[in-house]
């Protein structure tokens, strides 16, 4: 699975956990460009973006996660 | 040792000068030193002895889970639940033996029978590095931070002498490489650091121990002073909670700054928060980001709570139905925040289920809010919308302390609030009836002049983002050092000391 192809499954996941259509996520995008993204919010994102991607995040790489970038990157980790 | 006394500032000013007269490389035995010194002299030897064995527990915890994490995961996994178990049971049982006693005696009544209440004194901070210790034994077991062998050197890191007093809670990532590293002496940090110092006595000394006695005074006998007296009591108590820990933190963090040690700050400016959950935002921040990362997050994402965020979509539907288990998850985090405390009702509810139950529902209100709001044509964007939010949120935080206050009992609270709505005396206000709460005019005018200059300053940071540490520091020397020591002489001369005025604790300091 190529860069390009977990973003096209991740804007559908960004779009159903914060319930806009519109939004479309790049590396850089963080928590401060989504009004909904907070603290909370996070963790029901992370649990569905385990669900779409068939991984599991541990709570230390959660917390490591600075923007959606690292996100990708970790996910390219555990599907290898 | 008590962190206001004489003798706690001559001992920090020795430590400091041993710290920047021996190499960079070794200053963390002074570090560790001052840690040992300072327990020795808080503790007694079975109390140190506790301590001790936690903290070797932790250690050897931590460096078996680091050597195992990978190869062995469920080894790994035991030895955390087994070393979080021990850290946690030591705290519950020297902190919240009557509170689980009482809950004892309560089943053990029903069958006609009960069970003596033991009385345990707990090791100094308990509260405080026992969730440090907690966060990085999970943290070494998550793989977020990396492992300290050197068992001299955890010392160094998990006995921080300053932090003892009433936090703030430092994790291992924010604080482990400046305390074992050292640090270069540098002015700024010395200058920096004292001045904060100062600032945090002037908080605790000049302005929280006066509202101490006018809401002692009151809350002693509630019947000789019922009404607009228990109203000003419930709002004197909110400041003097916020002067005294908020001060007791700058006095902290002042300290570590003098030894180049930065830790995280636990207050933001809260009574410029606008609703409650900004306020918590801002208030004793360490222990919520605790909260939030070690309790909150993990049983957000356990299968449990997937599985109860899985059913109430479908019964609730979707918007309304995902936030079932988070309003739940948050419930079990204010309840532990009260818990926390102390196991005392007045304390589950006062500072923990209370606020949880007005932060969801004012989550779960918020549409029929806005609605209103829209009806009402109410401009949410005007500065007087601005200052009704922030008196509101002042309103609910002194309601829920004012049973946290309630050192008797939650019934006590329930009285004290029954008592502030009943009687009707609005002319204590004017009639000279405030002089007698154990206050002269002096000590109101400086009162006022102080809690004016705090405000002052805290309204400087927020509207402007200045620090007045960094403008004052922009300005020329003698001017500079007149406000120094006109603050350091405010403090000698305004501060409230002796048996009377008893300064000797710090309310968090028992938590």
């Amino acid at each position: 699975m190529n860069r390009d192809e977990i973003y096209s499954i991740l804007n559908g996941v960004f779009q159903d956990v914060f319930d806009d259509e519109s939004i479309e996520v790049n590396d850089a995008t963080t928590s401060a460009d989504i009004e909904d993204w907070d603290s909370l919010e996070h963790i029901n994102l992370i649990v569905a973006v385990e669900k779409a991607f068939g991984v599991k995040f541990n709570v230390g790489e959660i917390h490591n996660m600075n923007n959606v970038g690292d996100m990708v990157n970790l996910i390219i980790a555990k599907k290898g | 040792m008590n962190i206001t006394e004489f003798s706690f500032f001559i001992f920090v000013g020795i430590a400091v000068l041993l710290y920047y007269l021996i190499p960079i490389k070794a200053r963390w035995v002074v570090l560790l030193s001052a840690n040992l010194y300072f327990l020795y002299n808080s503790n007694s030897w079975v109390l140190n002895g506790i301590w001790l064995g936690c903290a070797l527990v932790t250690y050897g915890a931590t460096v078996a889970i680091g050597s195992i994490r990978e190869k062995k995961p469920k080894g790994a996994k035991a030895i955390t639940v087994l070393a979080v178990l021990v850290v946690l049971g030591f705290m519950l049982a020297l902190k919240d033996i009557g509170f689980f006693t009482a809950l004892l005696n309560r089943a053990l009544r029903l069958i006609g029978k009960g069970c003596p209440t033991p009385v345990f004194s707990a090791p100094i901070g308990i509260s405080y590095y026992s969730l440090v210790w907690i966060g990085y034994i999970l943290d070494v077991f998550w793989g977020t931070c990396t492992v300290e062998k050197n068992p001299f050197k955890f010392l160094a890191f998990c006995g921080y002498f300053p932090t003892y007093t009433s936090g703030p809670i430092a994790k291992y990532q924010d604080v482990h490489d400046s305390i074992v590293n050292g640090n270069k002496f540098s002015y700024k940090n010395l200058t920096f650091g004292a001045q904060r110092v100062v600032w945090g006595l002037m908080k605790k000394l000049v302005i929280s121990e006066r509202l101490a006695i006018v809401v002692n005074t009151i809350y002693e006998d509630t019947y000789r002073y019922p009404g607009v007296y228990v109203w000003i009591a419930m709002i004197c108590f909110a400041f003097q909670l916020y002067t005294d820990f908020s001060g007791c933190i700058d006095i902290v963090i002042g300290i570590a700054e003098m030894f180049g040690i930065k830790l995280p700050e636990n207050f933001d400016l809260p009574f410029m928060a606008t609703s409650l959950a900004e306020f918590w935002r801002r208030w004793h921040i360490t222990l919520g980001g605790w909260l939030r990362d070690y309790i909150l997050y993990p049983i957000l994402k356990s299968d449990l709570f997937q599985k109860i965020g899985a059913k109430s979509k479908k019964a609730f539907g979707k918007k309304f139905g995902k936030k079932v288990p988070t309003w739940i998850g948050l419930m079990i985090s204010w309840f532990l925040i009260g818990f926390w405390h102390g196991g005392q009702w007045n304390y589950i509810i006062g500072v923990g289920i209370f606020f949880g139950v007005v932060i969801i529902l004012s989550e779960m209100l918020e549409p029929a809010f806005n609605k209103l709001k829209a009806f009402l044509k109410i401009n949410t964007e005007a500065a007087s919308y601005r200052i009704f939010q922030r008196v509101r949120t002042f309103f609910i935080f002194m309601t829920g302390l004012s049973f946290f206050r309630s050192y008797d009992g939650f019934t006590y609270g329930i009285a004290n609030w029954k008592n502030a709505l009943t009687v009707y005396n609005p002319w204590v206000l004017f009639d000279g009836s405030l002089d007698k709460l154990g206050l002269d005019q002096h000590d109101i005018y400086i009162l006022i002049f102080f809690g004016l200059l705090l405000a002052g300053s805290g309204l400087l940071v927020h509207f402007k983002k200045k620090s007045v540490r960094e403008i004052i520091a922009g300005q020329n020397l003698v001017f500079r050092w007149i406000l120094y020591l006109a603050l350091i002489y405010a403090v000698i001369i305004f501060g409230c000391y002796g048996v009377e005025f008893d300064s000797a604790s710090f309310i968090y300091q028992k938590f």
